[in-house]
């Protein structure tokens, strides 16, 4: 399961190790493999061509970055929303007016739903050019999302949105919450 | 002047023609940078080539970015023998990131070309501090600059 960053890494470096493989496997030594063995008898592989390796290879790896920007930034989202949540859940039991404990109600539905954009906000007196760099990753991948319509945002790689994403993890990690603002 | 407009529309009206100043002044700049960079890895094959094994043609790509509009730049389509082939390819002016030397401080990326044979990467970085400077990153993430003996061996493994 893929539940942090580093899972989401290991991911995309398994699927992209993994078809360039195929893909070598497929255009250099497809036909020089023993065939007249139980590799030949193998239903999944005996059918396969090269040019269907070829351009099924192709096809992956053609999105995969930008499919890891996407993980990466879902993964992060997430991590980041329970995390909040879970910080808040620690203040609730000290309220008692009902007007407070609604608020509460909405503010949690807000963390889990609403826009993310607005969850970073009050992160940015930690450091505001992190909140900035976090912000082109979810640019970039809202971009990706909707199907890469429109101008394109400035372009972001795998690396970059890892190591973007980690440090703004590292960061709200080491800082307690209640020193923001 | 328009009698309706008030003052500050007028402000935002110059403040606008001022960004797509900018805006157009970046777009011919990074073109012009991929064109120099074009001519420079053309002529690296043609050295590399004096038999003319190589086929290398100049392809156009249509490219529209948030911050500098939509333009037209050219990369280079290279086949050897029908069958193996790289492109190399204008990613965008605007790039998240920066390129950082082993214990040195990360300059800015200016500009991203990706070569590619379709499945192998390796990503070209411009960086503008000191003058304009192209960088390769390999597909472990090494980064090298980029000279003619570091293009040579790309092409070379890329069309193995």
């Amino acid at each position: 399961m893929i539940a942090s960053l580093a899972d989401a890494w290991r991911w995309y470096e398994s699927a992209r190790t993994l078809t360039l493989a195929m893909a070598r496997l497929g255009a250099k030594h497809w036909k020089d493999l023993p065939w007249e063995g139980s590799l030949g008898r193998d239903e999944r592989l005996k059918s396969l061509d090269r040019g269907e390796i070829r351009a099924n290879s192709q096809a992956v790896l053609e999105d995969l970055d930008d499919l890891c920007v996407l993980l990466l930034f879902s993964v992060f989202e997430a991590n980041i929303r329970s995390r909040v949540l879970a910080e808040i859940e620690i203040e609730v039991p000290g309220l008692r007016h009902v007007a407070l404990r609604h608020a509460v109600a909405t503010l949690r539905e807000a963390i889990q739903y609403g826009s993310f954009f607005r969850i970073l906000e009050p992160y940015k007196p930690l450091d505001a050019n992190l909140i900035e760099k976090v912000n082109q990753v979810r640019r970039y991948r809202n971009w990706v999302a909707h199907g890469r319509r429109g101008p394109q945002p400035p372009a972001v790689s795998p690396q970059s949105a890892y190591m973007r994403l980690q440090q703004f993890l590292v960061m709200v990690e080491t800082t307690p919450p209640r020193t923001l603002g | 002047m328009p009698a309706s407009k008030s003052f500050r529309d007028f402000l935002e009206e110059k403040a606008r023609e001022g960004n797509e100043v900018t805006r157009r002044q970046q777009r011919q700049e990074w073109v012009d940078a991929v064109n120099r960079l074009v001519s420079q890895l053309s002529q690296w094959l043609t050295e590399a080539d004096p038999k003319g094994v190589l086929e290398v043609e100049r392809v156009e790509f249509r490219k529209a970015e948030e911050e500098i509009g939509s333009y037209q730049v050219p990369g280079l389509d290279i086949r050897l023998g029908g069958t193996a082939g790289v492109r190399i390819m204008p990613v965008g002016r605007n790039v998240v990131g920066s390129v950082a030397f082993r214990g040195a401080v990360g300059m800015p990326a200016e500009g991203r070309v990706d070569l590619t044979d379709g499945f192998r990467k390796y990503t070209l970085y411009r960086t503008l501090e000191g003058g304009e400077r192209w960088h390769v990153v390999d597909d472990r993430y090494n980064i090298a600059p980029l000279d003619q003996a570091r293009f040579e061996a790309i092409m070379q493994d890329l069309l193995s």
